[in-house]
């Protein structure tokens, strides 16, 4: 489990809109004034872990591309295929699916 | 308790399977309302014949025997339920049935299904015409038009209410004009209507009466009287009355006027049901920018020195003149500290409304007759008033102009879908017509000296939001802004050549149609001007099929117009519309939704109503009002209403953590759009549960 100062942190380190170099490309979709959406980024942060982030209300055209039904979603997507998709704050699954 | 099966249906639409809402189970929830419910619940009837005997015989509906015979009802009837019309959501079906559906006299059984009311308004406005019957009809269970609720309630039932739906009126300065302004509230109030009245005459507190000083009590007292006259003459204790007073902000009382509507303030002054709004010339506008002092007068001092009232007076001409003449008695104060105290107000209860009163004569068609000068209960209805004198006993009264307006709206989605936007609009225009020509107020004179004089109407629209979610537009994008210029232009040019077809055929305009700016031809300047076009290709494709009004089409109607005249004064205005968008399967209004998934409280059950057209794929297009932005929701509303010439009922969706002057911004945003009014302004509370799409 994440402590309190751990996130705030994090918080205070978020890198957004950095595309990753690598051959995996991680979006995040989320909204403004969400909290599981902001421990997924505390999350993500706090493990390096390089996403972009998207809010489906901007861009209601990527979260159909990407059949986003809610916030927070996380995408690992390698060459257009989904490798993973996780929704809410899962720390288990995000582990699993970044491999972090 | 037993749980009703359909609720249950309705709320499973909430469980997600593979993260997305089971939006279909909504359909299901229909069945099963119908099945377990309103067909169990329906008197039965095994002749179409039994059935308009039986309701005509009992004194449900009118005779329609005067006008049509049975043959004819019946190819009415059958065209419509040929038609196979299906509720599309829970929501449109049980608010159909609670609220408008005809029941027995115990009201227990329904007598009534969907068809059955639209036959009835159909059968009730073509008045023996059996053309005009199916055309009616057929609108009507298309859903692409939708009259107001009194018209769409009440229309074919022999004991009913008024089919209008709003009545306005100013108050004169004395007590008869009190009077009659209390004895109108109280007739109006128990036909039905909702009534606005303009009590900027009304002098203030401290005022001279006969000449004494310090006499007067001012406005408030007045507003108490009015509030406990609309409390008290209800419709038949089934409808509570609602009223509306506008108040100019120069006028003396005006701080006392926004306090009523605090929530901690004395009992006494206290006004909770009725409400308010603000009339605000541009004069005020510019000193609040400019942040500097103003002052209000004393509106009985400024009628004894010009022998005109404060209310009627060009601000932008005499602000100067009044402030220098010492026989005006004026007070200062800081024209920004009364635009946030207007916000704090706002932000409390939600009131007051703004009326623009500049904007709302700038274009005004009717100037050579007499301006606008205040609007009504939901800020749409904009039309000339002047304030009557009521003498005492004995003596003639002089009758002028009140305000009365019957409204209906379209559908954008399903005028658009069946490509039938001109003979919508002029369908429902006929509709509307017959409406005013029927209405008859003959306990308030102001009012039907109006109706039978200026004819007035008010075509507005529904769905707006859901049209352009539906094509995966976002409602404060450019292609939004695009839609709208031509969708309303294209409303506005039939609405006018469908009043230019009834003036002749009728032979017969409006009162005074001579002096305004359609008989000149300058109202038609701009479209001649400028070509309206869609501009982008994804919304010139949604015109596809659909023949847009061109600039020779401008011309050829100006003639027209110069030559036969139009019937009606007023033709447009945009109301909030609630109740019959439920109906109508739409998005209310013109404004943006709330939520994606509406949750409603009915006793002891909670209801879900998922947004018109909303599938898991265009979920983000229904970005809710609140995460909006308030700008670019003003911009879209100022590109309708340059197609409008009434108002448009619009609401401003903050957040707590807005401040006032925020708010401010926001009003003299507005103001600079060219907006006529705004509406209630509504705050969403911070809260956990703000979070409406998260999943965990």
């Amino acid at each position: 489990m994440l402590s309190l100062s751990s996130l705030k942190f994090a918080n205070s380190q978020k890198k957004k809109y950095q595309t990753s170099l690598a051959m995996k490309k991680i979006i995040k979709f989320e909204k403004n004034d969400c909290a599981p959406c902001n421990m997924v980024s505390a999350y993500l942060d706090l493990k390096g872990v390089q996403y972009e982030t998207v809010n489906p209300f901007e861009h209601p055209e990527l979260a159909m591309k990407y059949k986003v039904r809610s916030v927070p979603t996380v995408i690992v997507e390698q060459q257009d295929e989904i490798l993973h998709r996780i929704i809410g704050f899962k720390p288990e699954e995000l582990q699993r699916a970044l491999a972090v | 308790m037993i749980a009703k099966k359909w609720i249950l249906l309705n709320n499973e639409i909430m469980r997600k399977q593979d993260d997305e809402y089971s939006l279909h189970k909504d359909k299901e929830a229909v069945r099963s309302y119908f099945l377990d419910y309103v067909n169990k619940n329906t008197v039965f009837f095994y002749t179409l014949k039994e059935k308009v005997d039986y309701l005509i015989e009992n004194d449900y509906y009118i005779d329609f025997y005067q006008w049509y015979t049975f043959e004819e009802m019946q190819q009415v009837y059958d065209m419509v339920y040929a038609r196979k019309f299906r509720f599309p959501s829970f929501m449109s079906a049980f608010k159909f049935f609670q609220s408008y559906a005809l029941r027995d006299d115990s009201g227990e059984k329904f007598l009534e299904r969907y068809e059955d009311r639209v036959v009835a308004v159909a059968l009730f406005l073509s008045r023996g015409n059996l053309e005009e019957a199916m055309s009616q009809a057929l609108i009507l269970i298309n859903q692409e038009y939708q009259p107001a609720t009194p018209t769409f309630l009440n229309a074919g039932k022999k004991r009913s209410g008024e089919l209008v739906s709003c009545f306005l009126d100013e108050v004169g300065d004395n007590l008869n004009g009190i009077g009659y302004a209390i004895d109108s509230a109280m007739k109006l109030s128990s036909i039905g209507g909702g009534v606005s009245f303009n009590m900027s005459k009304v002098r203030g507190r401290g005022e001279s009466i006969k000449g004494v000083e310090n006499r007067s009590s001012g406005v408030l007292p007045v507003m108490k009287i009015m509030e406990d006259t609309f409390s008290y003459a209800n419709q038949l204790g089934q409808r509570a009355g609602a009223g509306a007073v506008y108040l100019n902000i120069f006028h003396t009382d005006i701080e006392e006027f926004l306090d009523c509507k605090k929530i901690n303030v004395d009992e006494k002054v206290r006004i909770k049901s009725l409400s308010i709004g603000v009339i605000v010339p541009d004069k005020f506008m510019e000193l609040a920018e400019k942040d500097e002092a103003c002052y209000l007068f004393y509106p009985h001092t400024v009628k004894l020195e010009y022998g005109q009232y404060l209310d009627e007076m060009d601000m932008d001409q005499m602000y100067e003149a009044l402030i220098t003449n010492p026989n005006v008695r004026k007070k200062k104060i800081n024209a920004r500290h009364l635009l946030v105290k207007i916000a704090q107000t706002q932000k409390e209860s939600g009131y007051p409304y703004i009326f623009y009163k500049g904007n709302a004569n700038r274009g005004h068609a009717l100037n050579g007759l007499g301006n606008v000068k205040f609007s009504n209960l939901c800020t749409e209805i904009m039309q000339v008033s002047e304030v009557s004198d009521i003498e005492s006993y004995g003596k003639e009264d002089t009758i002028r102009y009140g305000i009365s307006c019957n409204l209906g709206s379209l559908n954008i989605v399903t005028v658009m879908d069946n490509r039938r936007v001109k003979e919508a609009v002029k369908t429902a225009m006929t509709s509307l017509t017959v409406v005013s020509d029927i209405t008859n107020i003959e306990m308030v004179p102001s009012i039907r000296k109006a109706n039978e004089e200026l004819h007035s109407v008010g075509l507005g629209a529904m769905n707006l939001h859901a049209f352009l979610a539906r094509n995966f537009i976002m409602y404060e994008s450019d292609d939004a802004l695009d839609f709208c210029n031509v969708f309303f232009m294209m409303v506005n040019f039939y609405s006018i050549e469908r009043s230019m077809e009834i003036a002749k055929e009728r032979k017969k305009t409006f009162k005074g149609f001579e002096s305004s700016d359609y008989a000149s031809g300058v109202y038609f300047d701009s479209y001649i001007r400028d070509d309206i076009k869609p501009k982008s290709e994804k919304v010139a494709k949604l015109f596809e099929g659909i023949e847009v009004p061109s600039r020779e089409d401008w011309e050829r109607l100006k003639a027209q117009v110069a030559e036969h005249g139009i019937y009606h004064a007023y033709r447009m205005a945009i109301a909030p519309n609630q109740s019959t968008s439920y109906i109508m399967n739409s998005t209310a209004s013109v404004m943006p939704v709330v939520d994606v998934i509406e949750v409603r409280e009915y006793g002891d059950s909670t209801t879900y109503y998922p947004m018109p057209y909303l599938t898991n794929d265009n979920y983000f297009f229904y970005k809710s009002a609140y995460d909006m932005d308030q700008k670019k929701v003003l911009r879209l509303i100022s590109v309708i209403q340059r197609h409008v010439d009434q108002g448009i009922s619009t609401i401003l969706h903050t957040n707590t953590k807005d401040s006032t002057r925020d708010l401010a911004v926001y009003y003299i945003y507005a103001h600079k759009l060219g907006l006529k009014s705004l509406y209630y302004t509504r705050t969403r509370k911070a809260g956990i549960d703000e979070c409406v799409s998260c999943a965990v």
